[in-house]
């Protein structure tokens, strides 16, 4: 049965999860949609003239004060647990309507009761609509911006994964060169020096013990503190989302005839009657949703215009919307008629960008990733590793120092006798432990197949031919393994007198093959244990056959090295 | 007079050895530590009686040594001298020794003048030692003093674990490790493997 192509999660997360977690109420949230109903008064204020504005700020400001207060206690009760599981949607949807409506409610008893808003019929009449269309507004507002903002954080968060991974390449590449050794050398050398100056200090001066202990207590504690500056992956901007997110697509349609049309008609019904009104709405919609259709046939043709073409399409197409509403159903163009056709732009816009980050994430989000990738800037992902290196070789070389020199050097100092030779000694061995690289990086094919052969080069003609480039060193071990197993094999059970290695990469993994002139593969009493390392480098990816001499061929493809 | 090459990769013992055979009046050739020290040194003076250790370290085993040598001279005598009681029990698949070959354990060996007779009987030289163990009980044995767990032992042998269990028991049983309460088994079957490999014999 095929499965409809549906995708279950965007972005890593369902839409529930979108929807009903952390960012379901929260003060990104209403820091976002604050100044945009500030705006919003502020344009429509003007088309009542000879008001007083300060007023109808207090008005705003009192009712979306509201707002938050609905959001807050939704945010300690039903909603309490959404940072660590989504809540339903509805609970979302719910808080929305009840938030919204509060917040018109509010809006308009203030406005009416403060003379601010001409209410012919009285509250009463007003109020029941008012509310019924705030509610709606933010019964598809608050899911909606939550949706977005969390799909916007996830987009971040995608994005500082890519770095990571970029970055966890770019560290293998690192190694390979031998820049770990590298940057090693260049932490824990001036420690060693320092050491070892400690170290003469002591053989002149017996009773320098205690002021050489201070030293290195204070060399491990700043070692320490700078390891201590984690560096976090930087991530994304997002004016970077929101430029490529951007697009004329006819989905916003749907937002738009839910979100702006009933505002719209509400609005334009306070001044005509209402058959006119939605006639006017209606001819405005048709008209932006030719310009929309427009635009996004033209984006899709000229894809580097789709940025400019949303620009356009909100704004040109809310304004000839608005224009066409008012001017073409009879209406004139007042100082009114252009703030409202100013705010329903405003409106246009806003819901046109939701609806595209939404769009984009469900349909381009992989597009979009790519994008994303290509805009990480490399020197971000060297210093980001670098970093991260730096921190955690200096917290070895600080633990060196701290646990095995700093120890010793406690016990010296308690020691009546031998106490110098004691510091000597914990010296010497921090300077040792130093010097020892733990940090065991590449090393070249070439290397490895040249130690494992050397040994057995006595009693067989082995020819060589290796690629040239570094094995990871976690794959040091198994060429070797291999090499040696292929080896011991040729030798004990095919009485092999020339082997042949190839050790070369094949796309990503080292591939060795080892033929021999001996008896061929037959015969082997050792195949079980000779196998099962095989397949444990290989994960199943070797063979063994017969060669054009008569001899053994394998071949087998490391894993992951 | 015999000439003899040395072959042991443990210094010390290497000059004891070679000091031992002078005494002995045996002609000692060269005295090497390594696989490709040893072929050199035996194709510049083809000496009588190779002696060789068993464990040379990494690459080829003293074994595979002797096998090289006596594919350029087949009347080469050859004498181990070794650690192990029983060279499956320093790698299971040493089980085709080469034939006509002395076999000295380090520890047993009581004076020199022992070593001295093996290699003058080393043209007519008696049995590898075997310790009592089949060849997948020793290689079980090898991989609990390993310390690997049945599970592991059983995939790396590519067998049921069933049957690495069955081992185990047969080879404690060979070697009397009953399972007491006294006595933790797999601990016990390690100490043995390590006393048999000559690599001491741990508390008591």
């Amino acid at each position: 049965m095929d499965l409809p192509n549906v995708p279950r999660t965007v972005l890593g997360l369902t839409w529930r999860e979108h929807i009903g977690g952390r960012w379901a109420v929260s003060a990104v949230g209403f820091a976002v949609i604050t100044p945009i109903a500030l705006l919003a008064v502020l344009i429509n204020v003007q088309s009542f003239v000879g008001v007083d504005l300060a007023w109808w700020v207090l008005a705003s400001a009192l009712s979306m004060a509201v707002m938050g207060a609905v959001w807050w206690l939704a945010s300690v009760t039903v909603l309490r647990n959404r940072r660590t599981a989504p809540v339903t949607v509805w609970v979302v949807v719910f808080v929305g309507f009840l938030s919204g409506a509060a917040r018109s409610i509010v809006a308009t008893v203030l406005t009416v009761e403060w003379g601010l808003f001409p209410a012919p019929e009285g509250l009463t009449a007003l109020l029941p609509a008012r509310a019924a269309v705030g509610g709606v507004q933010g019964a598809v507002g608050l899911p909606v911006l939550a949706m977005c903002l969390s799909l916007i954080d996830r987009y971040r968060g995608e994005r500082a994964r890519l770095l990571t991974q970029l970055a966890g390449v770019r560290q293998r590449r690192a190694e390979e060169a031998g820049a770990a050794a590298a940057l090693r050398d260049a932490l824990s050398g001036p420690v060693q020096t320092r050491l070892r100056e400690l170290a003469d200090r002591l053989g002149q001066d017996t009773e320098q013990i205690d002021v050489v202990a201070s030293d290195v207590r204070s060399q491990a504690h700043e070692l320490w503190s700078r390891s201590q500056v984690v560096s976090h992956p930087p991530r994304v901007r997002i004016r970077d989302v929101l430029r490529i997110s951007l697009s004329i697509k006819p989905l916003p349609l749907f937002a738009l005839w839910a979100i702006w049309l009933p505002s719209a008609v509400l609005t334009l019904a306070t001044r005509n009657p209402i058959g006119v009104a939605l006639g006017q709405s209606a001819l405005g919609a048709l008209v932006l949703t030719s310009v929309y259709l427009a635009g996004g046939a033209l984006a899709r043709r000229l894809p580097a215009v789709g940025p400019l073409m949303f620009l356009l399409g909100t704004l040109g197409g809310g304004a000839l919307a608005g224009l066409s509403m008012l001017v073409l159903v009879g209406g004139r163009l007042t100082d009114g008629n252009v703030a409202l056709i100013v705010v329903s732009t405003v409106w246009l816009v806003g819901v046109t960008l939701v609806v595209s980050i939404v769009e984009s994430a469900v349909r381009r989000s992989e597009q979009v990733l790519t994008e994303l990738e290509t805009t990480i800037d490399a020197d971000e992902v060297s210093l980001y590793l670098e970093e991260q290196a730096r921190s955690e070789l200096a917290q070895e070389v600080a633990s060196v120092l701290h646990g095995v020199v700093q120890g010793r050097l406690a016990v010296a100092q308690r020691s009546s006798d031998q106490s110098v030779a004691l510091a000597r000694q914990a010296l010497d061995e921090g300077i040792e432990l130093l010097s020892r690289s733990s940090v065991t990086t590449a090393v070249s094919a070439r290397q490895i197949v040249e130690d494992v052969t050397r040994p057995w080069s006595a009693l067989m003609r082995i020819e060589t031919d290796v690629e040239e480039g570094m094995v990871p060193a976690a794959g040091v071990r198994d060429v070797a393994d291999v090499i040696e197993e292929c080896l011991s094999n040729a030798f004990r059970h095919g009485a092999a007198e020339r082997v042949r290695i190839e050790v070369g990469r094949d796309a990503r993994t080292w591939v060795v093959r080892v033929s021999d002139d001996g008896s061929g593969s037959s015969g082997s009493s050792s195949a079980g244990l000779g196998s099962s390392l095989l397949d444990a480098v290989s994960g199943g990816d070797w063979s063994r056959s017969a060669n054009d001499v008569g001899g053994c061929a394998v071949t087998v493809r490391l894993v992951n090295r | 007079m015999t000439s003899v090459l040395v072959v042991e990769d443990d210094s010390f013992v290497r000059a004891t050895v070679t000091t031992a055979l002078k005494f002995h009046e045996f002609e000692v050739v060269d005295s090497v530590g390594t696989s490709v020290a040893a072929m050199d040194a035996f194709r510049e003076h083809t000496p009588d009686v190779a002696l060789l250790d068993l464990d040379l370290g990494g690459g080829p085993t003293g074994a595979d040594l002797a096998v090289g040598m006596r594919r350029l001279k087949p009347d080469l005598g050859i004498v181990f001298l070794t650690s192990f009681e029983d060279p499956r029990l320093l790698d299971s698949r040493l089980t085709n020794m080469p034939e006509r070959c002395g076999y000295v354990v380090k520890q047993s060996l009581q004076d020199t003048e022992f070593l001295a007779e093996a290699i003058r009987g080393s043209d007519d030289p008696g049995e590898i030692p075997r310790v009592d163990l089949t060849e997948s009980q020793a290689e079980t044995l090898r991989l609990v003093a390993a310390g690997l767990s049945n599970a592991e032992i059983a995939r790396i042998r590519v067998v049921e674990v069933s049957s690495v269990e069955k081992s185990i028991r047969r080879a404690a049983d060979v070697l009397g490790i009953r399972a007491d309460e006294a006595v933790n088994q797999r601990v016990a079957l390690a100490r043995a493997y390590y006393r048999m490999a000559g690599l001491g014999r741990g508390p008591a």
